[in-house]
């Protein structure tokens, strides 16, 4: 029969204990990472009373992996939504709007265009040309800023992984040594092991096994080993390849180091990744698109007008040429390729990035990168060969190679694109330059007395045999067109600039008609780059000039061709064409706005719903986990009454024994 | 369940968050007047605003551009108008001249008024818009339209034909004015035609102008002009008879002939040929080429007929008949021109009222698509204020409750 007092005094040590620990919970209630606890009374089998008491914690793991879990998609859920909610603000917002920058540049265009002479219009014109530039500029550096700040915060988030590695693989030494002493571990120690592992999950995506004498395994999804009871790995940042500006990640563990694809680690990490990497690249290219697509239109359309100098016009814009960037697996890393845009073939530029492969010393395939399809040009789209310089004609590039010699698997990244709309910029200075009036006046001679009207019918191009730049028009270049009518049929003869006149080419009406004379001319005459129509009933004998526009400065007719660009389709939508390829360039603005935000909106709803999950088994664990003060103010109560109950015991006792002693004395 | 402490805190306290975050957001609906912010709320409606709004600018432009080429083309049609009155008394001072024996006197005053009449229209032709553009210069602006050359004395159109278009909607360009080489340039001067005899002399006066200008028209060969040419055949007899042949000298369709007089007329197709010589003598009819004369110039003419003593009232009709015809050419040509202009005018009226009310439709819709609907926004802002009382209330009733309160 056990001994009242020992059972008393058991008792009032097991309910200390119990008063502790609930203290400790009431203690800690706001203590990050705090697991409640619990003790364990264990009764005495042998003697009675209470043989053992123990700390425990009150944890579900599942829970706590399922938190854990949830973390890391949160984190990454919510680190992307956060920066692409940066960059769709920055593309809404209504200052740096490129829909009004159009919208504005166009009027311009209108306004120089009803007083093609007033320097002042013009002057506002180029004005607004520029400042369509500057806010491509702007938005453009936002974007490549955002990105740099995005690269330079994947090195601070992994320093902080480091120090977050190192702490779980003190803090796992630490337990084991705890555990190999009477009374284990502490629960505070563990707390804190499991908030490091906590806040790692916040960066990287992981794993927890619970290994040998309490120590824990914590490895990326993937496998690879982030601390293995006390050895633990290091990330590195190291310059990416082939884009040496990025960064990119390379792990260590135990000596030996490894590449890690970033985007695969989960966490904060990947979303920094993945939107450096798929996000605003995307969004970058995208606008160079955009940007070449406006400024090469501008060019060419300038390039067919004549000037207020009464020269041809020349580029408004100088569109940007960039470097290839070269894989560290190359030959000679130095060798790289330079692209430039074709000018005249804005509307065939995508915002695809390109890969050159080199096959052999001169041959090579180039493929387009895009949406994550990966697509070879075909050979027959390529002109020109190696050493030198090739043209993509049908992707409006131009790709010059660094002198030979090359070795086959030599490969190239090319982006053309991704930097253009930062460094597009506006060489034009004067606004006499801008060239409103069209290059080739047609009139009808004014000794005409039918009403038979020559028609110009569009310039296309202003490099042809027949422009010079002192003269104007060269003597080959067709300047006249004479009727005669001698034989019954009107035959619009068609001659050159020489004196006397040669005649290049005539059309017989019927069967041909007034339309379209330079390409209907028999014999064929080359195309000078302009084309005219007759209409009416010309007379035998009439003439009918055709000439360069000396003095013309009040003609709009290029100008108006400037301002239609607005409705033309000027755009391509993808590599890969399909039906109708082309759009505006204002809905090309319109398409890369509202697919920014589609894609914010969906990383949003993501994170929502990511909260939302993350709050659910937050729940769950806090509900096992979590101290509720109403329980402990209530074991308190208990644990202070069933200690004063075993006081009684104990008092009891001593009633019993004193009793025994009355008896006997 | 067991919920700890923590989460009743928790949860009370995210709930009042996202409330917050609601009546901020409606709020600022309310006060910026915009639905959206972010292209990421609505990311097609935002597109849909951006093409809106494209075409709502373009719209203004369109306007704006058709206000200024009315404006300009008022500009041409009072200068028109101008020329037209001063053309049509200078008309009225040829059909005197035409009527009457004047003094010398009265010719050299009607010579003044005719110079003066011919500088008035010289510098409205030459007429500058508000920029300093000569207006029908056609594209050389900065060339004055009409001048006189010192060589040859007669005044030349120095511009060209070229005439700008303004897009005043989508799809509608008018052209915004219209070149001298058009409306004064370009006109056709009087028909004639020209005898030449074997022997004597031969006069071709026109005496129906028009019937003779319809002959001309439909006879004349501008390839070969020797086919359109006619020959008078005179011959001796009882009495003396003539016939007019064709450049074959194959008999007209029907003949034309009769009976020959010397120095009497043969009327023949508006034309009265006047033969001096005695039967037996021919005569070939050349119809002159048709020409162009711009009003200055016929004005010079009649001018220097006027003040030149040695042409008499017989001389100075061809050059009265050459006058009246280009001055009536001259009218009837900017009055077509000013018909043009009402007409360019009323296209105008007509694209402004479609263009005005599709802006009505499109700023509709883009309010519709990216304005705050106040009604909608405003109650749920109450609805939002009472959640977030409501949130306050039981926050407060919630985290009041504690066993320790109690014990």
């Amino acid at each position: 029969m056990a001994d009242l007092l020992q059972i008393g005094t058991s008792g009032i040590n097991a309910f200390q204990r119990m008063l502790a620990t609930t203290g400790n919970n009431i203690s800690n209630i706001n203590t990050e990472g705090y697991t409640r606890q619990r003790n364990i009374a264990v009764s005495d089998q042998f003697n009675a009373g209470v043989s053992g008491i123990v700390d425990r914690r009150v944890l579900d793991q599942f829970a706590q992996s399922e938190m854990r879990r949830d973390t890391s998609i949160n984190a990454y859920a919510q680190a992307l939504s956060f920066e692409l909610q940066r960059t769709d603000a920055m593309m809404s917002d209504k200052a740096n709007n490129l829909g009004t920058a159009f919208d504005s540049t166009y009027q311009s265009v209108h306004t120089a265009n009803d007083d093609p002479t007033s320097l002042d219009t013009r002057q506002l014109m180029l004005g607004e040309l520029k400042s369509l530039i500057s806010t491509y500029n702007m938005l453009a550096k936002n974007y490549s800023e955002q990105e740099k700040t995005v690269n330079k915060e994947i090195g601070t988030e992994v320093s902080e992984i480091n120090a977050l590695i190192k702490n779980v693989g003190e803090l796992n030494k630490e337990v084991m040594q705890a555990n190999n002493l009477p009374g284990g571990a502490s629960g505070a120690l563990l707390d804190h092991r499991d908030e490091a592992i906590r806040l790692l999950a916040e960066k990287v995506d992981i794993n927890v096994i619970d290994g040998k004498s309490g120590a824990v395994q914590v490895m990326l999804r993937n496998g690879d080993p982030l601390v293995t009871g006390i050895e633990y790995s290091q990330f590195q940042v190291v310059n990416g390849n082939p884009d040496g500006r990025k960064s990119d990640l390379e792990y260590s563990i135990a000596g030996v180091s490894a590449g890690i694809n970033g985007t695969k680690a989960g966490g904060k990490l990947a979303a920094l990744f993945d939107f450096r990497d798929q996000e605003i690249g995307k969004v970058r290219n995208s606008m160079g698109q955009l940007a070449i697509a406006i400024t090469d239109a501008f060019n060419t359309q300038n390039r067919l007008g004549m000037d207020l100098d009464g020269n041809i016009g020349g580029d408004i814009f100088q569109l940007p040429t960039t470097t290839s960037h070269n894989y560290a697996s190359n030959s000679d890393t130095s060798k790289g390729i330079t692209s430039s845009f074709l000018p005249g073939l804005g509307s065939a530029v995508t915002a695809a990035d390109y890969e050159v492969r080199m096959t052999g010393a001169n041959s090579f395939e180039v493929y387009a990168l895009e949406n994550g399809q990966r697509s070879l040009i075909p050979a027959g789209d390529i002109v020109g060969a190696l050493p030198g310089s090739i043209e993509i004609p049908s992707h409006g590039l131009k790709f010059d190679f660094d002198p030979p010699p090359y070795v086959a698997g030599d490969k190239f990244l090319v982006q053309p694109t991704r930097d253009a709309a930062d460094l597009i910029d506006i060489s034009m200075v004067r606004p006499e330059e801008l060239a409103l009036a069209s290059p080739i006046r047609v009139d009808a001679s004014a000794s005409n007395t039918s009403k038979a009207h020559i028609e110009l019918e569009g310039v296309t191009a202003t490099d042809t045999y027949a422009f010079n730049a002192t003269t104007g028009l060269t003597a080959a270049a067709p300047q006249q067109v004479l009727i005669n009518t001698s034989g019954g049929n009107i035959v619009y003869e068609i001659y050159d600039g020489n004196s006397p006149a040669n005649l290049l080419g005539s059309v017989t009406s019927p069967p041909g008609t007034g339309e379209n004379l330079l390409a209907n001319a028999v014999p064929a005459i080359t195309d000078p780059g302009y084309e005219i129509s007759l209409t009416g009933n010309p007379l035998h004998g009439e003439t009918f000039s055709i000439g360069f526009n000396d003095n013309g400065f009040a003609d709009n007719s290029n100008g108006l061709k400037m301002a239609d660009l607005q409705n033309q389709s000027l755009m391509r939508k993808n590599v890969v064409a399909s039906g109708d390829n082309l759009m505006t360039l204002h809905e090309g603005f319109s398409r890369m706005q509202s697919s920014i935000g589609e894609r914010t909106g969906n990383a949003i709803v993501a994170a929502q719903a990511s909260v939302a999950k993350l709050d659910q088994s937050t729940n769950w664990h806090e509900s096992v986990s979590g101290v509720n003060l109403d329980e402990e103010a209530s074991n308190l109560l208990k644990f202070q009454q069933s200690y004063s109950a075993a006081a009684q015991i104990v008092s009891a006792a001593r009633a019993t024994f004193d009793t025994l002693l009355n008896a006997a004395r | 369940m067991r919920i700890s402490t923590n989460q009743i805190f928790h949860a009370s306290t995210a709930n009042m968050a996202s409330s917050t975050s609601n009546i901020v957001k409606t709020q600022h609906q309310l006060t910026s007047g915009e639905r959206y912010q972010l292209a990421s709320e609505d990311p097609t409606g935002f597109a849909k605003t951006n093409r809106l709004s494209e075409v709502i600018e373009a719209n203004k432009q369109y306007i704006k551009n058709s206000t200024l080429v009315t404006g300009g083309l008022s500009v041409e049609e009072s200068t028109l108008d101008k020329i037209q009155i001063a053309i049509d008394r200078a008309r009225t001072l040829a059909i005197t001249v035409n009527n009457g024996t004047l003094s010398s006197k009265e010719r050299a005053s009607i010579a003044t008024e005719v110079e003066g009449l011919q500088s008035e229209i010289y510098d409205l032709m030459n007429a500058r818009n508000a920029s300093g553009d000569f207006i029908f210069s056609g594209s050389q602006s900065n060339m004055q339209a009409f001048a006189k050359n010192p060589a040859t004395g007669r005044y030349v159109f120095q511009g060209d034909g070229v005439t700008n278009q303004i897009q005043i909607s989508p799809s509608v360009f008018v052209q915004q004015g219209d070149s001298g080489l058009d409306i004064f340039e370009k006109v056709p001067a009087r028909y004639t035609a020209t005898g030449v005899p074997s022997a004597g002399t031969i006069k071709v006066e026109i005496t129906a102008q028009e019937q003779f200008d319809n002959y001309h028209k439909a006879s004349y060969d501008f390839a070969n002009p020797a086919n359109s040419q006619l020959n008078v055949v005179t011959t001796p007899g009882a009495p003396d008879t003539f016939v007019i042949l064709d450049a074959s000298n194959n008999p007209l369709t029907p003949p034309i002939s009769g009976n020959f007089v010397p120095g009497q007329a043969i009327e023949f197709a508006g034309m009265a040929i006047t033969l001096d010589g005695v039967a037996g003598t021919t005569a070939q009819i050349d119809l002159d080429p048709p020409s162009n004369e711009n009003v200055l110039n016929h004005l010079e003419d009649f001018k220097n007929a006027l003040k030149d003593p040695t042409v008499d009232q017989a001389d100075l009709q061809p050059i009265l008949k050459d006058v009246t015809v280009g001055l009536k050419n001259s009218a009837d040509s900017i009055l077509g021109v000013i018909g043009e202009i009402g007409s360019r005018i009323n296209t105008m009226k007509r694209v402004e009222a479609s263009n005005s009310s599709f802006d009505i439709l499109n700023q509709e819709a883009r309010a519709r698509l990216s304005e705050t609907d106040y009604a909608e926004a405003s109650a749920k802002l109450a609805q939002q204020e009472m959640a977030m009382q409501v949130a306050y209330s039981t926050f407060n009733k919630v985290t009041s409750l504690s066993l320790f309160d109690y014990v």
